[in-house]
């Protein structure tokens, strides 16, 4: 008796989902735990993991189409099952069109921000983190975490049963064939997708990568081939706002709590995000989601890797409790102690290297966000301010923008607003 | 009270002997009711066996023992122990489960011993004993040693395939072993009669073309003189015997059974009247070789005595569970042997550290 | 080096024990003028008089108890049980008795007994004749169980086993008594720990554990193995009480894979345990479950093939090594 396989609830205010890709076709054999499909929710492209046994008889819902929560998008059986003509198609709204030119064609298997594995809270360090979904045996997994090779790269498709990873998979995938004295005889097993490379010389060495760094690697491919990138500069005199921090500080200095200069950069972001909806707003294949708050992303460098933990409803909180919560979130992004809802939900996203002394450079956007705000040193410049020519300190902005999500207007009202948030900074206290 | 080696037959000729045979009944006598006393007050646990009434059939075959003669006795061995020599306080102390007591808490009251006096338990298994005893004149045999072995036991084992084995055994073997059946006529709560198609046991030592031979066991002076006898016929000969010896218990099989489902009142009065230590009372004021102050100088004794075991007992310490594994295994390399069988915990029970975890 | 039968090295540990400490000496059912049933006491009653090599009546019970006896006197017997199903008749005093005296009398008296006895089937001696039940007494502390699989084995256990001062259940095998190997010369008094396993052949893709007959079924599945590029690793346990469990953990940390084969019953015996024990050490290494094989659970049939199909053969051994190597993804390619 096949059984239906329903649009998952995939988030809590996901009401649809659409099926981005089918990681299993028809008639593929389907073990419970493996992932059959890839799913774009509100908020992100999650993997749909089987809990049945079987053969995958039939895909209701296509590449690109969607459809409601519950709705059957599959159904698995056992092998030769008799499938009945018209699976129930549900009343989600399917979107049988082609995706637009810019979704998406290869993702890989994708969380929301920019973090490694997805399961782990604290930054993990082996595929171990994944242990639920992929079949491996103990010694499989021991190498792999040990080795940095993450399993889902092989998961289902291992020399064990039913595709279960085992030791000789993780051998051969690590490169490792055989030892010395082993018989001739090559055992066969399942196909392992080839790395090609070319081999190091001499004066090279030839690391892998962290599962972090693959992450990173995996989301900044996709957002550069996937999302229409624009770009937007701009120069901000920064001496008000420095002379405020300055004025803030002085006042709090009793306590612990200390106003950096990327805490006006972030409010100020806020605040015209709010102000300017018709950018504030994230594409989702044709559909736009409006975000009624601003959370947002601050990128922040840990050890050989980059991580973005997110400030929630920035307009709602002081200066000070975003200083505060900053400061609390990049200490734990460097310790590896973030917690997942904490790396997840962005609506725009805040890249400083000024601390580097970079006077201006351009970000990659974290999909789905429309935008991310890339913020250089504030350099004492000579400028021209009526007649006079001054010493201000000028900070050189460049803000990254998803042309699907919003236009170049949009975009320049956003900058604008920044600019005169930070030029009059006043205005971030109210 | 020590064997001693060529002792009279006749004890009667020695005053001092004889009523040294008359202390160590009235001290088995005193014992045995303190330790119920002291059941009750769950100082003893487990299981507990009372030779009450039986004191002659025990002690009398006990006191012809030489030095070089083994003892093998059933569960229902306090008499045994204290009448080959054993200190009450050790004994009491075993009953307690102390440290100090004569198996240092490991046997408790059915597992008695005193390897130095020859006394090897103290047996659980109904007719288990048998052949080990057996074994014991084999060796004995084996090494043209001097002595004999008495392996006492009730009528409840002469229905088991041991009580068959071993005396087959014996004799075939021509060993040097005196079995004694101490037939209180009820194996539990089964009568004699109830469960033994011979019901006059001694008769089934014909089965193995053995002496065999009943006497009243509740008198102490017979049951010596015949115990006596058939020792130093399987000393001298090498020659097994089955000596019955019929007596009564005047409590339950244990202290946890009252003797009184199977058993009438007027059965129980009837073998009072026939108290083996008033008996030998008698015999003894007859040829006054007891006079009543000593009587009861004796009395007072034994219950200073036994008093004495007790709060020793009381005070002892009790074994360090620490040492649970100490006496499993005897062979000065045992720790080696079974080093590699677990590395955390000796012997199979649940691994203390996380050794996996790697 | 002398090479000889199984049997005669048995002999031989025997002989030499009974020359060298006048404590020893045997009992057991034709093992007299009939020279044993299986000819293992053969030339020791002429050489010994009956004396040291005693003859009883049928009457398990009454000899093995006839043995603790001696024993717990000084004496070292050596009981023979004509085969291993009899011991079942001498229960109690093997368990009640052998394992107790030492612990319920508080270590103050011990029992330096050997029971010799052979197990094993496959010679139609149907179900009461064909028992392996060395398990029962592996299970019981104050026992120590043997299981020798070659003669220089046989040989240095049963003289450390006539050496040592705790009841020992020394197990051997019909079939084996068959089987020659080398055993060191006399000069050299040799004898062989109990509680050590022995690696009868190295190799890296599994772990076969097994004891007595078996370790030869295994020996021989090992080669199979190898025709088709995988090399077991086969260890021969020796020694079931005290079990080397460290030699088998060391191998399965290599191998990752362990399967244990026994010619008695699976359900609750060497198998179960070591898997329990493995499956703790090895959590991490195993590239699947431990297995286990053993003979039929069945009361082991009269009629040939029957037999055939309950026995613990080569061919079961094999499929079953087999198939723990495909669930670890090796199989013969082609």
């Amino acid at each position: 008796m096949a059984v239906e396989v329903p649009m998952p609830r995939l988030s809590d205010t996901m009401e649809q989902g659409t099926v981005a890709r089918w990681v299993k076709q028809e008639g593929d054999q389907v073990v419970a735990g493996d992932v059959i499909a890839e799913i774009d929710t509100d908020k992100a492209t999650m993997d749909l993991t089987a809990y049945e046994d079987g053969v995958l008889l039939k895909i209701l819902v296509g590449e690109g189409e969607s459809a409601e929560l519950g709705t059957p998008i599959a159904l698995i059986g056992a092998e030769g099952e008799e499938v009945p003509e018209t699976a129930a198609r549900g009343n989600g709204p399917s979107q049988a069109a082609p995706r637009e030119a810019e979704a998406p064609e290869e993702r890989g298997p994708e969380e929301s921000p920019p973090e490694p594995a997805r399961s782990e809270p604290p930054i993990p360090q082996g595929a171990a983190a994944t242990a639920g979904e992929v079949k491996a045996s103990p010694i499989a997994r021991r190498i792999a975490a040990d080795a940095g090779l993450d399993l889902r790269e092989l998961a289902g498709k291992g020399s064990g049963p039913d595709g279960r990873i085992v030791k000789v998979d993780v051998e051969r995938a690590l490169g490792k064939e055989g030892e010395p004295g082993r018989a001739a005889a090559e055992p066969a097993i399942a196909e392992r997708a080839a790395s090609p490379g070319p081999p190091p010389s001499g004066d090279e060495e030839v690391v892998d990568a962290t599962p972090m760094l693959r992450a990173v690697a995996r989301r900044m491919s996709e957002s550069k081939a996937t999302v229409p990138h624009f770009y937007l500069d701009a120069e901000i005199d920064m001496g008000r706002a420095l002379e405020l921090r300055e004025e803030l500080n002085q006042a709090l200095a009793d306590g612990d709590d200390k106003i950096s200069v990327n805490d006006l950069v972030v409010r100020a972001a806020a605040l015209a995000l709010i102000e300017n909806p018709k950018f504030h707003r994230s594409w989702h294949d044709g559909k736009l989601v409006l975000h009624k708050s601003a959370h947002i992303g601050i990128a922040v460098a840990v050890d050989d890797g980059l991580i973005v933990p997110v400030l929630r409803s920035v307009e709602q909180k002081s200066v000070r409790e975003l200083a505060r919560e900053s400061s609390d979130l990049v200490e734990r992004a460097r310790a590896g102690k973030l917690k997942q809802p904490e790396i997840e939900g962005g609506t725009f996203s805040v890249s400083n290297l000024g601390m580097f002394g970079i006077p201006s450079f351009s970000a990659v956007v974290n999909p789905p966000e429309p935008g991310i705000l890339a913020v250089g040193a504030a350099v004492r410049r000579a400028v021209v301010i009526g007649d006079a020519v001054q010493i201000r300190p000028i900070m050189a902005v460049t803000l990254s923008v998803d042309h699907r999500a919003t236009s170049g207007a949009e975009g320049a009202r956003l900058l604008a607003s920044i600019k005169r948030l930070l030029e009059q900074p006043v205005l971030l206290l109210a | 009270m020590a064997r001693a080696a060529g002792r009279a037959h006749d004890v009667l000729q020695d005053g001092e002997q004889a009523l040294g045979l008359l202390r160590m009944m009235l001290l088995v006598r005193r014992f045995e009711e303190r330790a119920e006393e002291q059941y009750t007050r769950a100082r003893i646990g487990g299981y507990c066996h009372l030779a009450i009434g039986e004191e002659a059939a025990n002690v009398g075959s006990i006191d012809c023992l030489e030095a070089d003669d083994y003892l093998f006795v059933s569960y229902r061995d306090h008499a045994a122990a204290l009448a080959v020599g054993s200190s009450p306080a050790a004994i009491m102390a075993e009953l307690f489960g102390k440290e100090t007591g004569v198996a240092g808490g490991y046997g408790g009251s059915m597992h008695l011993l005193d390897v130095d006096r020859r006394f090897l338990g103290g047996w659980g298994i109904v007719g288990g004993h048998l052949p080990i005893a057996v074994g014991a004149a084999l060796a004995i045999d084996y090494q043209d040693a001097l002595g004999a072995v008495l392996c006492q036991f009730g009528d409840g084992a002469t229905n088991i395939g041991a009580f068959h084995e071993a005396l087959n055994l014996a004799a075939v073997w021509h060993l040097p072993i005196v079995f004694q059946v101490i037939n209180n006529l009820y194996g539990m709560g089964t009568s004699v009669e109830q469960a033994s198609a011979e019901p006059e046991l001694h008769k089934r030592a014909c089965a193995y073309r053995m002496h065999g031979e009943r006497v009243d066991g509740n008198d102490v002076l017979a049951v010596r003189e015949a115990t006596g006898r058939l020792l130093a016929r399987a000393r001298e000969e090498s020659e097994p015997a089955l000596l019955e010896t019929t007596t009564y218990r005047f409590r339950g099989h244990s202290v946890a059974d009252a003797g009184k489902v199977y058993r009438t009142a007027d059965e129980v009065a009837a073998w009072r009247e026939r108290d083996p230590i008033a008996r030998y009372v008698a015999v003894l004021r007859d040829r006054d070789l007891l006079a009543d102050e000593e009587l009861d100088r004796l009395r007072t004794e034994v219950a200073d005595e036994v008093s004495d075991a007790i709060r020793e007992a009381a005070a002892a310490p009790t074994p360090d569970p620490g040492e649970l594994y100490e006496n499993v295994y005897g062979g000065e390399d045992w720790r080696e042997q079974f080093a590699r069988m677990n590395t955390a915990a000796p012997f199979g029970e649940r691994e203390e550290t996380r050794s996996w975890l790697r | 080096m002398a090479e000889v039968t199984y049997r005669e090295a048995l002999r031989r540990a025997l002989d030499e024990e009974l020359e060298r400490d006048e404590r020893v000496f045997l009992m057991g059912e034709e093992i007299g003028r009939f020279e044993g049933s299986y000819k293992v006491t053969a030339g020791l009653w002429a050489k010994y008089g009956p004396k040291r090599v005693r003859e009883t009546p049928i009457s398990e019970e009454g000899f093995v108890g006839a043995g603790i006896g001696a024993a717990m006197l000084g004496l070292r017997p050596v009981v023979e049980i004509m085969t291993i199903n009899f011991i079942l008749v001498a229960q109690d005093m093997v368990v009640n008795h052998a394992a107790k005296i030492r612990n319920m009398f508080g270590g103050k008296v011990g029992v330096p007994m050997v029971i010799r006895t052979p197990g094993g089937a496959g010679a139609q001696l149907t179900a009461q004749h064909s028992q392996s039940l060395e398990v029962w007494f592996a299970h019981t502390p104050g026992l120590k169980v043997v299981a020798p699989s070659n003669p220089r084995d046989a040989y240095g256990l049963l003289k450390t086993a006539i050496r040592d001062d705790d009841p020992v259940l020394f197990v051997e095998n019909l079939v084996l008594y068959n089987v020659t190997g080398s055993i060191p010369e006399p000069e050299e008094d040799f004898t062989l720990p109990l509680g050590r396993a022995h690696v009868a052949r190295e190799g890296a893709d599994l772990t076969i554990v097994a004891h007595s007959y078996t370790v030869r079924r295994a020996l021989s599945v090992a080669d199979r193995l190898a025709r088709s590029g995988f090399e077991a690793e086969v260890i021969d346990l020796r020694s079931l009480r005290p079990l080397d469990v460290d030699t088998v953990v060391e191998s399965v940390r290599k191998t990752n894979r362990v399967l244990i084969a026994e010619e008695g019953w699976a359900t609750f015996g060497v198998g179960a345990e070591l898997a329990a024990r493995v499956g703790r050490a090895c959590f991490d290494d195993l590239d699947a479950p431990p297995e286990r094989v053993g003979g039929a659970e069945v009361p082991m049939p009269y009629s040939k093939p029957l037999e055939l199909a309950a026995l613990m053969l080569e061919d079961k051994l094999e499929a079953a090594a087999r198939s723990l190597l495909a669930e670890c993804g090796l199989v013969e390619a082609g």
